[in-house]
């Protein structure tokens, strides 16, 4: 049994169990716990959109301003959620480093797993349900909106597996991490259309790969949106892959520092 | 089998790297062999343990396991206080690979550890003897080659331990164990043979009883020296004095005992033993190891087990050492 198992078939068994262990934990803990989870964003979306209201402002960037909201908002929680779950994927699951089999890494990848598929849940209970208040949420370009949540994704990944290992190093980091949020709630445009800014503004704005995920995602539920004519998936992309491979190199040197501390 | 060859260990701090825990300790545990590990609080016997489980990787030095080992079980780990000791069980399972059978090894870990319904409440809630009860049952329902027991044996109560020990017993005519424990009982109990770990490194006994001796051994001395420090500071000399007399009697019947003598040298008469720990008690002890030479010149022998000095600085700044006294003894034996 144990004998003939090869390294692959530990792994992929390690993660199975980490993941149903992490959903019990973030589904079960407290009470109502999945409440919460479809609240957060609601409440967000809600309190924003009355805002805007109260503003006139029943479009933005040639769509309705709930969906613009509701996609920001969405998308940028895929990013937000999975960075912050992962970043503390090692500290929360330190009790059972005492397996060989389960190394730091695995900890957060299945958190990160875990966490996407719940945004993913999430955004389909958000979408079905003003689908059902008669708004028009169907999305025109599905692969685009997929495109543009799995970099996200994958940029949250990246994040949390840069931060996890180097906020076990060095703990101030965490907290840095937990600031730099709020700016870049801002900074990514989910409240503000980065393509009304002007123009020295807008190219730093640019540099940031969140911008490029949010507009590609408002893009992909409405053709006619004015995204910012900058748009580039492969800035996206080429910003997840980087990060996601200098997280897994950190995972890699530092491994063994990770379990003893 | 597990080879352990010549294994570093230090810990990071937070002021850089720490002292060396393990250093250069080398033994190999045959298939079968069960093994206790002494040492002081500190020593690294969990260290070690955590090593040979796999869970930590030693900064220098190789270790191979060529069979299935078990997780050391202990108090730290091992366990995640959020879940209940059933979702604890099914993770434990999981990456074991044993999906299919997962409900029989569960209703087994229920019905070892005897939680009754606490096995569905949080682990946070268990006291240290029900989490070590569910550990214990946990380790149990796998097949492992060699079980690694941290202290997991001490907990729980009278019956669980008389339990814990039947089903030890049942699994000795094909596994092996591992075990730290400060119970000497425990040890003779279910090891054959053990590794004694002081100062970084590790000496093997074939004979358990020989290891706690040499652990005892060298506890006493430690004592012995720390009390001669502390005498001239002492307020209550008297206790101090009677203390030392207590500790280097017993550490001249644990001597005599190795070399085959039959008592110490009061007790076999010898006049001149008897002088200089008189003279002895007055000044200095220290220690002397194997491969030092002493103040007369004598080669501690290698393999030898480290003994008492005493260190005398009279005008002639004259040293006298015990292990002159021994030989002496041995010869007055063997002469009578």
């Amino acid at each position: 049994m144990n004998r003939l198992r090869t390294p692959a078939s530990i792994t992929v068994s390690v993660w199975k169990a980490l993941i149903l262990r992490e959903a019990v934990s973030r589904l079960s803990t407290g009470r109502a716990a999945w409440l919460w989870l479809l609240l957060e964003p609601l409440v967000q979306v809600v309190f924003l959109l009355f805002i805007f209201t109260g503003f006139q402002m029943r479009f933005v960037g040639g769509i309705d301003t709930g969906l613009w909201l509701m996609v920001g908002m969405v998308a940028f929680l895929m990013f937000r959620r999975t960075g912050t779950q992962t970043q503390n994927a090692i500290d929360a699951n330190r009790g059972l480093f005492t397996y060989r089999q389960v190394k730091p890494i695995d900890t957060v990848l299945a958190r990160g797993a875990l966490e996407g598929f719940l945004i993913i849940v999430i955004a389909l209970v958000l979408f079905g349900a003003t689908y059902l208040f008669g708004m028009d949420v169907a999305p025109d370009n599905p692969l685009l909106v997929v495109e543009a949540f799995l970099g996200l994704w994958m940029i949250g990944m990246g994040f949390g597996l840069i931060t996890s290992v180097v906020g076990e190093l060095i703990p101030e980091v965490g907290k840095i991490s937990g600031i730099v949020m709020t700016p870049l709630y801002f900074a990514s445009g989910t409240m503000l259309p980065i393509a009304s800014i002007a123009h020295p503004y807008r190219d730093w704005l640019l540099l940031n790969p969140l911008v490029h995920g949010l507009d590609a995602a408002r893009l992909g539920f409405a053709p006619y949106y004015h995204a910012v004519p900058e748009l580039s998936m492969a800035y996206l992309y080429g910003f997840a892959l980087a990060s996601i491979f200098v997280g897994l190199a950190l995972h890699n040197r530092f491994a063994e520092r990770l379990i003893e501390q | 089998m597990i080879v352990v060859d010549n294994v570093y260990k230090r810990y990071r701090t937070d002021h850089g790297p720490g002292k060396w825990v393990l250093q250069g300790v080398s033994f190999t545990i045959p298939r079968n062999l069960s093994v206790g590990l002494v040492g002081e609080n500190g020593a690294g016997k969990s260290t070690l343990l955590r090593l040979i489980g796999g869970v930590d990787t030693p900064n220098k030095g190789r270790i191979e396991r060529n069979c299935r080992v078990s997780w050391p079980m202990g108090f730290a780990g091992g366990l995640q206080p959020s879940l209940t000791g059933r979702q604890n069980t099914k993770f434990v399972c999981r990456i074991h690979g044993h999906v299919d059978d997962i409900h029989d090894r569960v209703a087994f870990v229920e019905e070892f550890a005897e939680l009754g319904d606490s096995f569905d409440e949080p682990v946070r809630t268990y006291s240290s003897g029900m989490r070590s009860r569910l550990q214990f049952g946990l380790s149990l329902a796998f097949d492992f080659d060699v079980y690694i027991s941290d202290e997991v044996t001490a907990a729980g109560d009278a019956a669980f331990r008389e339990k814990a020990a039947a089903a030890f017993k049942q699994l000795s005519d094909h596994a092996s164990i591992i075990m730290v424990s400060h119970g000497e009982g425990t040890l003779r109990q279910f090891c054959t043979a053990g590794i004694w770990l002081n100062e970084g490194r590790a000496h093997w006994f074939d004979d358990i009883n020989e290891s706690l001796r040499a652990y005892k051994k060298h506890q006493l001395e430690n004592r012995l020296v720390d009390l001669v420090s502390k005498r001239p500071l002492a307020e209550n000399q008297d206790q101090v004095e009677l203390e030392i007399g207590k500790a280097e009697q017993q550490l001249m019947a644990l001597v005599s005992l190795e070399r085959g003598i039959a008592g110490t040298p009061e007790a076999v008469g010898h006049e001149e033993g008897k002088r200089i720990i008189n003279e002895a008690r007055n000044y200095g002890i220290q220690l002397l190891r194997p491969g030092e030479v002493t103040q007369l010149g004598h080669v501690i022998k290698p393999g030898a087990i480290p003994i008492v000095r005493t260190f005398i600085p009279t005008p002639q700044n004259r040293h006298v050492d015990l292990y002159d006294l021994h030989t002496q003894c041995v010869k007055a034996e063997s002469a009578k």
